[in-house]
């Protein structure tokens, strides 16, 4: 009754663990370069992304 | 246990749980909002609510996620999975609260509903940097909320067991939606390290006990037993197993619990009807074995609940030769009663 519930589980953790790592690296690998504060005047500074608290 | 309709069974432990909880949490949202006000003076009162209630959150489903593989691989963590559910609701009340301030703080203030400016504001799919990820937070919502809403043990019965585990299983699905919103969202525009590094520190525990915890289990599932014999298994040792303990084996793909007590041995399925609970890590209390997650109790001889309560579980017929404990693998029906083994009556086996 409980095994198949078992298998499921490990396979659900065998996924989370190669996906999860690989997004949370890509996505901070890929965000942007947002401007420091001595870089103010940069014309190319990207605008805050929507719901992105300020 | 219970055997009629309460909203809550309250009792002693759940109401010194409840109040660590809702201290803990209150404290937390008090230092949050009072140090990050001190620090970034300009935040608004609904950003150190969006991002107080949203961080209370994340960590609370981390701590709801590390208690089940904590529990595996230690029994000194059982008092925190008695009532994990509570802390599951106040993850969900929490993300609501994180949920409905920022859909008023971000999506408000157009001609559109603020639910349809929210899915369709950004479809921008394709960028991860740009990704939607305000829509997976919120998936994720509605994830917790059906969660949080069959909690209760009149769904747990209503739904059946596996049914009930099946659906409670999306708070993974939940999980990795919020660590992708978290990876898209905040530390898109956040480049502090330590907010990076803690989101990968609360990603690599949860794996990692996850995993730990699958790897202790699995020994038991992979482990060989003895040759079988006249449709006996040989099971283990009388010496492997703790007095008024089990040792538990796997027979057929499923897992049994071999109790020994007063000089008797019994087998039943090591699965509690309530929540399938491992019985078999329980302990025999006022001659019942007793489920380690929520004390539901079986007579070790018929697996039946004493009256009034009406669980039931499998039960398994047994044979003791030569200091070993020897088992039928077909189980018989729920509640049906099984003679014990006696120690010291070795019986002939072909």
């Amino acid at each position: 009754m409980i095994q198949p519930l078992r298998k499921i589980h490990r396979r659900i953790f065998f996924v989370l663990a190669l996906l999860l790592p690989a997004l949370l690296l890509g996505g901070i690998a890929l965000r942007y370069s947002w401007p420091t504060p001595n870089q103010s005047g940069n014309s190319s500074a990207r605008p805050l992304l929507s719901g992105a608290t300020p | 246990m219970s055997h009629q309709y309460q909203a809550i069974a309250w009792n002693r432990q759940k109401r010194i749980y409840d109040i660590v909880l809702v201290t803990g949490v209150t404290l937390y949202l008090t230092l949050f909002i009072g140090v990050s006000a001190f620090l970034f003076p300009y935040a608004t009162a609904k950003t150190l609510i969006i991002r107080a209630a949203g961080s209370a959150a994340f960590l609370l489903l981390h701590i709801v996620l590390c208690i089940g593989p904590l529990c595996r691989l230690d029994p000194k963590f059982l008092p925190l999975l008695y009532n994990r559910r509570h802390l599951g609701v106040v993850t969900f009340l929490l993300g609501a609260i994180h949920s409905v301030v920022a859909i008023r703080q971000f999506h408000s203030f157009g001609d559109k509903d603020p639910l349809v400016s929210l899915l369709t504001s950004n479809q921008d799919f394709g960028s991860l940097p740009d990704f939607p990820f305000q829509q997976l937070g919120f998936l994720a919502l509605v994830i917790l909320f059906f969660m949080a809403a069959t909690s209760h043990d009149f769904w747990l019965r209503n739904l059946t067991p596996p049914v009930w585990k099946t659906l409670h299983m999306l708070v993974y699905v939940a999980y990795a939606l919020l660590v992708v919103h978290v990876t898209l969202g905040l530390l898109q525009s956040e480049t502090s390290p330590l907010l990076a590094a803690g989101t990968g520190v609360g990603l690599f525990t949860v794996i990692t006990l996850h995993v730990a915890a699958a790897r202790r289990e699995a020994k038991v599932d992979w482990k060989t037993l003895g040759p079988a014999a006249e449709g006996f298994v040989n099971a283990c040792a009388l010496t492997e197993i703790p007095e008024k303990c089990a040792t538990v084996v796997s027979l057929n793909g499923e897992r049994v619990a071999i109790f020994k007590y007063d000089g008797k041995i019994s087998a039943i399925s090591n699965v509690c009807r309530h929540q399938n609970g491992p019985l078999g890590e329980g302990k025999i209390i006022d001659g019942c074995v007793t489920c380690p997650w929520h004390g539901y109790q079986y007579l070790p001889e018929d697996g039946a609940s004493p009256p009034p309560f009406t669980e039931k579980v499998c039960t398994f017929q047994t044979r003791i030769v030569d200091g070993r404990v020897w088992i039928d693998p077909r189980p018989k029906a729920p509640g049906t009663r099984v003679e014990p083994s006696l120690i010291g009556t070795s019986e002939g086996m072909a």
